[in-house]
């Protein structure tokens, strides 16, 4: 290679399917026989850090652009690796700063940076021939992997820690030493393993458009997720975990399908930093109010687990679908009509 | 001089420079070229087998031996081009079987790593322990697919104590044995010397000698060979020894 000169690197591993950013960043360090934190400082300088912040979410330019142009990768596939690409489909509009609606936080979990926000399907990285991390398993709504008819897991089943696949190399000497991205970083056992658990739900039409959803963000069909219901189905969300005392639509939900409430802690904590079983709970109760919007809510209404000012509160912008029918629970009198 | 003439006195290409104005034969000579000849072919074959060779637990090696000057480098620059590394930016890495590094100025094992991963365009860092650029290096000989080694300029070997001679031979070894690279080493005289010293080292590497070149047959066909390329628009006669 003498006298050549390139910008190319010698790996140039391009994403695999639905490949997570940090996934990818994480494969070309290991693949150049480096450990990812000497391998960034090495690209981008001690200056710009990379791992104390959520890198897949904000998906910098400086870092997207350099892993494309340093693997052959068009920009736009480089790109589509961040969360950042999902504006316009599980959110309006994307902001550096405060969480995204429908992603899940890797902040602060009981003040450790300890939040369950990366989840995975064993199944998937059993068969992966390198196992690596989808974006999809950064959104919230996404629970169950459809592919393989499993529920999706937020943390090892062995030891209970998050899924924090680049301290893999922690305290390793080399990165020879270092397993596979498919262990877990805490108590190194190989998180393809953890038990294959069942999809479960409350109504099969809820099931049914839940795992449409899920389906068509693993797949990376995002043109057929509306934006509209996207946005309805997170303030039905918000509804239902916020703590007013006059709002029960949640217990309300519950209260219809016979069944009992996993959510342990309401208010102030987001869908986006919730547990997986409570956010799979909490998803098939909105998917069950979305498979009969206007009839369900009415019923919620009459039975006064919601008034028709919270409906639209802090909604901006609602669709006009969505403020037409709330607009009939409007007049609190014609309850009695 | 009739142009007939011309035309069997070069070589085609040579004789399409012909029209070029001084300055681009010029250049066009001193980028040199490429001419074959027997024992340089015997030695280049040798170079495929080693990279034909399987992987088994001891490579075979060369220690390619000649006096200064004497074609020892175009030689290996002859198989390098043969053998380029692929750089097709749609691949998922940089298929490299040869990998070529002039030894470094004095023994020295972390210099030594440093000069292949710049020949890999390999990302690394610098200041890194022995250790982790030994395992960096037998790593991405791996992920590229490399089976030959070539180290040019091993009598830099012969710079330094006693000591960081052996800890650089035993770098070598061991990277061969390890990663199963097959080691072209290369150099002048003093190279066979410093590698008979050990006999671990005379037992691995089969030498090759390029020997100083003597007036006879194949000088007079490589100089003739050499005038049919150069773009001179007068002959010069380089083979008759009178001249
Ligand atoms: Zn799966
Ligand atoms: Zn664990």
């Amino acid at each position: 290679m003498k006298g050549l000169t390139s910008s190319l690197w010698p790996i140039r591993y391009k994403p695999y399917p639905d490949e997570l950013l940090t996934s990818w960043l994480v494969r070309l360090a290991w693949g150049h026989g480096l450990k990812v934190q000497t391998f960034c400082n090495l690209i981008f300088g001690g200056q710009r850090q990379v791992w104390n912040r959520d890198v897949d979410r904000l998906g910098p330019d400086w870092l997207v652009n350099e892993l494309a142009d340093r693997t052959g990768t068009l920009r736009q596939v480089a790109h589509a690796t961040t969360l950042r690409a999902y504006e316009g489909v599980l959110y309006p509009k994307f902001r550096a700063a405060g969480t995204l609606p429908w992603i899940q936080t890797l902040m602060m979990y009981h003040r450790k940076r300890e939040g369950f926000g990366l989840q995975f399907c064993p199944v998937c990285l059993a068969e992966d021939e390198k196992p690596y991390y989808r974006r999809s398993w950064r959104v919230s709504f996404n629970t169950m992997c459809i592919r393989h008819q499993v529920m999706l897991r937020d943390r090892c089943a062995q030891c209970g820690a998050p899924v924090i696949f680049h301290r893999m190399e922690m305290g390793q000497g080399k990165v020879s030493e270092v397993g596979s991205m498919g262990n877990c970083h805490a108590c190194g056992c190989p998180l393809a393993d953890s038990p294959r658990e069942e999809i479960w739900s409350y109504d099969e039409d809820a099931l049914d458009f839940h795992a449409a959803l899920c389906r068509a963000i693993a797949e990376e069909e995002t043109q057929s997720v509306d934006l509209d219901v996207m946005r309805v189905m997170h303030q039905l969300v918000r509804l239902m975990l916020t703590r007013h005392k006059t709002v029960t639509l949640r217990q309300h939900v519950c209260g219809e399908l016979q069944v009992t409430d996993l959510v342990k802690v309401s208010g102030r904590i987001g869908l986006e930093t919730m547990p997986l079983m409570e956010r799979h709970h909490l998803v098939q109760l909105v998917s069950w109010l979305m498979v009969d919007l206007a009839g369900r809510l009415e019923v919620a209404w009459l039975a006064r687990a919601i008034r028709y000012n919270h409906l639209g509160k802090d909604f901006n912008e609602p669709p006009a679908w969505y403020q037409e029918l709330i607009e009939k629970f409007a007049d609190w009198r014609s309850r009695f009509q | 001089m009739a142009t007939s003439e011309l035309k069997s006195r070069l070589s085609p290409e040579a004789e399409r420079l012909l029209g070029e104005p001084d300055d681009v034969r010029i250049r066009a000579i001193r980028e040199g070229t490429w001419m074959t000849y027997d024992r340089a072919k015997e030695i280049l074959a040798r170079m495929e087998d080693l990279l034909d060779y399987p992987r088994i637990t001891r490579m075979p090696n060369m220690l390619l031996v000649a006096p200064s000057f004497n074609g020892k480098t175009s030689i290996l620059e002859r198989f390098m081009s043969l053998h380029p590394p692929d750089l097709d930016p749609a691949a998922e890495v940089t298929t490299c079987p040869v990998v070529m590094v002039e030894a470094p100025p004095a023994p020295d094992v972390s210099a030594f790593y440093s000069r292949i991963l710049d020949a890999l365009m390999a990302t690394y860092k610098p200041s890194s322990s022995v250790q982790e650029k030994n395992s960096q290096v037998k790593h991405l000989f791996r992920e590229l697919g490399v089976k030959v080694l070539i180290v040019d300029e091993i009598h830099h070997l012969i710079a330094g104590s006693l000591n960081r001679q052996r800890d650089f031979r035993n770098a070598l070894k061991s990277l061969g044995n390890e990663s199963k690279v097959s080691i072209i080493a290369a150099g002048i005289e003093d190279a066979y010397n410093a590698f008979v010293a050990d006999p671990q080292m005379s037992s691995r590497f089969m030498p090759e000698e390029l020997p100083l070149w003597r007036p006879g047959r194949e000088v007079g066909t490589l100089l003739a060979t050499l005038e049919r390329r150069t773009p001179l628009r007068k002959p010069s006669d380089l083979k008759s020894p009178k001249r």
